[in-house]
């Protein structure tokens, strides 16, 4: 726990200072965000952890994650094919004829059809008006003969309220049927033969079909699109998943059985993954689009939504309470040999983290709040109105201690922004409400509370990191880790398998890399090869050496590691909103925070180191 | 061991020494390393142009002495004079400035540099503008000069991993000739020297007393001290034990000092009841030499000392039998099962247990607790399906504490924090919890202090005597007397012969195991 002390009362110090010198850091979305980030980086700093208390380095998490990152979208990247479509092999304007490429099945007496990409009229619409063995005949005549091109049914539909029903099935191109289905496409065809918006199927009953778009007038029909996603969400994960595995399995076999050097082996790792990513994607960006909401859920759900009074009075009452009986279990230890500082540190940090939480959740109760105004007799005022306001109402007095008289009730939009209202001259009021008015006041009736969400990664950054401390303090490997990393020989020679302890470190940081980067691809949605995660293995070295893992290995706690993490995010945060924080000074300052930081850490173990063989010197004087 | 006088050779004819000639002096110097007193009050003397032999066992402060005149430990209290002056060393600088170069044990060359780079390390002689560039002319020349004084017939040139390490060890000397030292302190040179090599660093010794140079000669060898020394400093549990003039010196009068006792003391117990042989090698070839198909047993209760010099292949038979470096082939069995351990697992598995030689690399996690330390090896034995096992855990700890009589202030203690022999005990705790079969020991005292030493002997007689196999290696000839049941000598990666009890046990026990030790016999 000793380790945790320091990096702790620093996020501590940040947090406030960063809260002090910036408005906008408090705010809920603001802090939503900050939870999120970190429990993404705090997920692929715990991977990096237990490779370092190996004694090892992986440079390679930042490319994996561009890896994954790039690799989910590139393998659920969606085609959507058109339906009814039949390749024309020619057209001869002079008897109307289309010749197709296949018996025309699925074309019928009367059928609307269009032409696409062909050198002739395409958009217009003509009537089928006779079909032969290797073709049909249209009415009007199209303007030239051509060849090439594609031949599609349009499809009438009755528009039903906001649903569509189909009245011909559609066909795929070999001319067998195809059912639509939710997130096929519907393009909408206009009477004028143009086409117009593309619409997405939403819910499908039958012949009824729900869109996400109405549709317009002067309808014609509709193409269908059927929707092709290259793998299946189940099959994308496992393989990438299971590439992150087999890197870290391959890493760590070149460690342990080769025995080359971590650094060498990551380093061509980095430069590896981020190469072949870009191989594969050809340097495009991949992107989700709005496809797979419900995947996306994963990264972007809320657990819960509680306003932000409660979620700080709960999590205040939480610190204070657990904070209490902490110090309280830990006074025997503070009677033995513990110090007041070590034992005592995070125990009291933690209920005084509580005490603000629960001071910050008062302050912000709803209460009704009443703002005087410096009335003007000719000049309208602005008047600043706390967050969140909805409803107010406007009160003048006729003098001094006057009783106070409703003039005006009005709703407010609400809005992130600053919120304000504009209070009328005196002279304006009199004149719509008669009266000896001199004061005027604002109330502030109804407000929206202030609701922060919790993110879904918090969630799994919470079974990923109580999974990995069980593993490392209540697990034989755990403690085959932690001794190999301290001395790999030892650990040898008590009989430990090193190089499967190497390999294992190993496969954790990738896969969790791994996850990391699934949960990072589908937070942002888009990822560039050249630049996604980029820089991130460092974020998640600095944050597991911050978090008291020695690069020396054998050292680290999880809880240290993630709240290196969160230090480095709230770090980064703070560059981006302190006003006189230029944002690209980012690493300089980022890069002092973490030397300061192990400067201290170091300093603080000799002096730990030299007390203890004080000690021991003394008692044997003795 | 002893040899005739006339054999001594070089020494000087005439004596110089006197009161007033004192190049070197040491006055009560103290030294104390946590848990133990280094050095207590030592007194030394040095005379212009004498070997000075230190000797003293293991532990008894000999090479924190000379860490101390060579400026890489700083003394407590006490000190030093040079030329009847007081002065202050306080780092290898200074003791060079003083004239006093150290030789260590493990010789301190940059062997990817050659031969000149290295004696003019730091103090190249320069040219060219502003003196950017090494005048390599002149680093050659004057190299030539101080190899011709060491009798090293070798082009400077030469990268120094290409010499053999009794070369390495002339070059040494050679570069502290360069600096012009006046005392040259050799902490056991011929450790790894063969025969030839020893003679010529001799020759060496011998040419540069008569050029006036003072040698102080640190070696458990007592041979070579009776055939160099004029004079022989003893050194016992950090404090002076008494002195012996070139006259006096004799191998009984130097171990009589060396372990304050009669060596009749140091005899074992009684003898005890031997069982069946539970590890038995026939035809084991190990990686370190592979030209030796090694035959022996261990009984069950049996305690078997494996002896030699320095290289002569213990530690490796031990870590081969271990399963750190695989046999080549050969046949093993222990207990019932033959096997030929691939790893460390396997040898553990058939009951094997292995306290190795280098205590704080390969014995001990050195930042961990003494609990974690003595539960190592039977973590996983004790574990429930993957998960520590915390109260059997703090329960081997503190059953080892207790047994061992380990002085710690709890098992929560960093091992780093403990002295030598409770760090030593800590090891034997963690295979004790294994119940071994087969207990391996590799210098099992080394760098312990006496009582802890003793200790260590009465819980191997006693694991004996419960019926364990021990096989020790030890370069301590006292300790390899007293303890063994039976030794196995070996030379130069074979197994030059066998002694038993009463070979050992007799007046001509240490001679016998020497001859084989050195190959003279067998």
């Amino acid at each position: 726990m000793k380790q945790v002390v320091g990096i702790f009362s620093l996020l501590l110090f940040v947090f406030v200072a960063t809260a002090l010198m910036s408005d906008a850091f408090l705010k809920p979305f603001n802090l939503e965000n900050l939870m999120k980030r970190t429990a993404l980086f705090g997920i692929i700093s715990i991977g990096v952890a237990f490779v370092i208390i190996t004694g090892g380095i992986d440079l390679s998490v930042g490319s994996i994650i561009c890896l994954v990152g790039c690799g989910l979208p590139f393998l659920l990247q969606v085609e959507y094919v058109a339906l009814g479509e039949v390749s024309v092999s020619r057209v001869t304007a002079s008897t109307g004829t289309i010749e197709l490429a296949r018996p025309p099945n699925g074309f019928s007496q009367g059928d609307r059809v269009r032409l696409i990409g062909s050198a002739t009229d395409n958009d217009r619409l003509y009537r089928v008006s006779g079909i032969g063995s290797t073709g049909i005949n249209v009415a009007p005549r199209p303007g030239s003969d051509a060849t090439g091109g594609r031949l599609a049914v349009v499809h009438p539909v009755e528009v039903d309220g906001a649903t569509l029903v189909l009245s011909k099935p559609f066909t795929d191109r070999d001319g067998v049927g195809h059912r639509m289905a939710p997130r096929d496409r519907l393009t909408f065809v206009l009477e004028d033969g143009r086409e117009g918006a593309t619409a997405r199927i939403v819910s499908v009953d039958g012949d009824r079909m729900g869109l996400s778009e109405s549709a317009p007038e002067q309808l014609a029909g509709v193409l269908g699109l059927a929707r092709r996603p290259w793998t299946s969400v189940p099959v994308a994960l496992a393989i990438v998943l299971g590439a992150s595995l087999a890197i870290g399995l391959f890493h760590g076999l070149l460690i342990a059985r080769l025995k080359l050097q971590p650094f060498v082996v990551t380093l061509c790792g980095l430069l590896l993954y981020r190469g072949i990513t870009r191989g594969f994607t050809q340097d495009q960006t991949q992107g989700l689009i709005d496809e797979y909401p419900t995947l996306k859920l994963i990264a972007t759900a809320e657990l819960a939504r509680i306003p932000l009074v409660w979620g700080l009075l709960a999590a205040g009452g939480v610190l204070l309470v657990g904070g209490s009986a902490w110090a309280w279990l830990s006074r025997r230890r503070l009677a033995g040999e513990g110090t007041l500082l070590g034992v005592m540190a995070v125990p009291v940090s933690t209920v005084l983290l509580g005490l603000c939480l629960l001071v910050w959740g008062v302050g912000e109760m709803p209460s009704q709040e009443t703002i005087a105004i410096e009335a003007d007799r000719e000049q309208s005022v602005r008047v600043d109105l706390p967050e969140g306001t909805s409803r107010v109402r406007v009160e003048a007095a006729a003098g001094e201690g006057a009783k106070w008289q409703t003039i005006d009730e009005t709703d407010v939009a609400v809005s992130e922004a600053r919120q304000e209202l504009i209070v009328p001259s005196l002279k304006t009021i009199i004149e719509a409400k008669p009266g000896e008015w001199t004061q005027l006041r604002v109330v502030v009736l109804e407000r929206v509370e202030p609701e922060i969400g919790l993110p879904a990664p918090l969630m799994i950054l919470l079974v990923v990191g109580v999974l990995a401390s069980v593993f490392l303090n209540h697990t034989i490997y755990g403690r085959y880790l932690l001794a190999m990393g301290n001395n790999e020989e030892a650990a040898l020679y008590s009989g430990i398998h090193t190089g499967r302890m190497i390999v294992l470190a190993y496969v954790i940081c990738a896969g969790l890399a791994g996850l990391g980067g699934v949960l990072f691809v589908l937070d942002i949605n888009s990822a560039q090869p050249v630049d996604f995660g980029n820089f991130y293995e460092l974020y998640a070295i600095a944050a597991a050496v911050l978090g008291g893992c020695s690069l020396r290995g054998g050292e680290g706690t999880i809880l240290g590691v993630v709240i290196g993490a969160a230090l480095m995010r709230v770090l980064k945060n703070m560059i981006t909103l302190v006003d006189w924080m230029p944002t690209y000074i980012e690493y300089a300052i980022i890069g002092a925070v973490i030397l300061a930081g192990v400067i201290v850490d170091e300093l603080v173990k000799r002096a730990a180191a030299r007390r203890r063989l004080q000690r021991i010197r003394g008692g044997d004087a003795e | 061991m002893s040899e005739a006088p006339t054999d001594r050779g070089a020494a000087p004819a005439g004596n110089r020494i006197g009161a007033e000639d004192r190049l070197l002096e040491v006055r009560a110097v103290s030294k104390r390393f946590p848990g133990v007193l280094a050095l207590d009050r030592v007194d030394l003397v040095l005379h212009p142009g004498e070997v000075l032999a230190v000797i003293g066992e293991n532990g008894a402060g000999k090479s924190t002495l000379m860490k101390i005149l060579a400026g890489v430990q700083p003394a407590d209290t006490g000190d030093l004079l040079v030329d009847g002056q007081p002065v202050q060393i306080d780092g290898v600088e200074e003791a060079l400035a003083a004239g006093i170069a150290l030789i260590h044990q493990e010789l301190n060359l940059a062997d990817n540099l050659d031969i000149a780079a290295n004696i003019f390390l730091g103090r190249e002689p320069r040219r060219g503008p502003a003196g950017v560039l090494i005048d390599h002319a002149r680093t050659h020349g004057q190299s030539r000069r101080f190899l011709d004084m060491v009798g090293l017939a070798v082009d400077p040139a030469t990268i120094v991993s290409e010499l053999t390490i009794g070369r390495q060890q002339m070059v040494e000397i050679a570069k502290a000739l360069s600096v012009d030292a006046r005392v040259l302190i050799m902490d056991e040179p011929t450790s790894s020297l063969s025969q030839s090599e020893a003679e010529s660093l001799f020759e060496v010794i011998g040419q540069l007393r008569n050029a006036g140079k003072s040698i102080v000669y640190i070696s458990h060898r007592l041979g070579e001290v009776i055939r160099l020394a004029d004079r022989v400093t003893v050194l016992r549990d950090g404090a002076n034990a008494g002195e012996l003039d070139r006259q006096e010196i004799t191998h009984d009068a130097m171990v009589q000092l060396m372990v304050g006792r009669d060596i009749d003391q140091l005899q074992r117990a009684a003898n005890r009841q031997l069982g069946a042989v539970v590890l038995e090698a026939s035809g084991l070839r190990s990686p370190a030499f592979p030209d030796h198909r090694l035959d022996f047993s261990v009984r069950a209760g049996e305690i078997v000392g494996l002896a030699g010099l320095v290289g002569a292949g213990r530690t490796e038979l031990l870590q081969t039998l271990f399963g750190i470096t695989p046999a080549l082939d050969g046949q093993l069995k222990i207990g019932e099962i033959p096997l030929l351990p691939q790893d460390p697992r396997q040898a553990i598995r058939a009951g094997m247990a292995l306290v190795p030689e280098d205590r704080k690399q390969q014995g001990l996690v050195i930042e961990m607790t003494v609990r974690e330390n003595m539960s190592l090896p039977s973590l996983k034995r004790d574990a429930r399906s993957g998960f520590l096992n915390r109260g059997r855990e703090k329960e081997v700890g503190d059953r080892m504490i207790e047994r061992l009589r380990v002085k710690t202030p709890g098992p929560e203690q960093v091992v780093r924090y403990l002295s030598g022999g409770n760090q030593q005990k800590v090891v034997l705790g963690k295979w004790l919890a294994m119940e071994p079969q087969v207990l391996l020991m590799d210098e099992p005292t080394r760098g312990i202090d006496v009582g802890a030493k003793q200790e260590i002997y009465a819980l191997m007689e006693e694991l004996a005597a419960r019926g364990v196999a021990i096989l020790f290696v030890s370069s301590e000839m006292e300790e390899v007397l007293r303890m063994s049941d039976r030794a196995v000598v070996m030379h130069e990666g074979r197994i030059a012969g066998e002694l038993d009890r009463e070979v050992l046990a007799g007046g001509a026990g240490e001679e016998a195991v020497m001859q084989l030790a050195t190959g003279a016999a067998g």
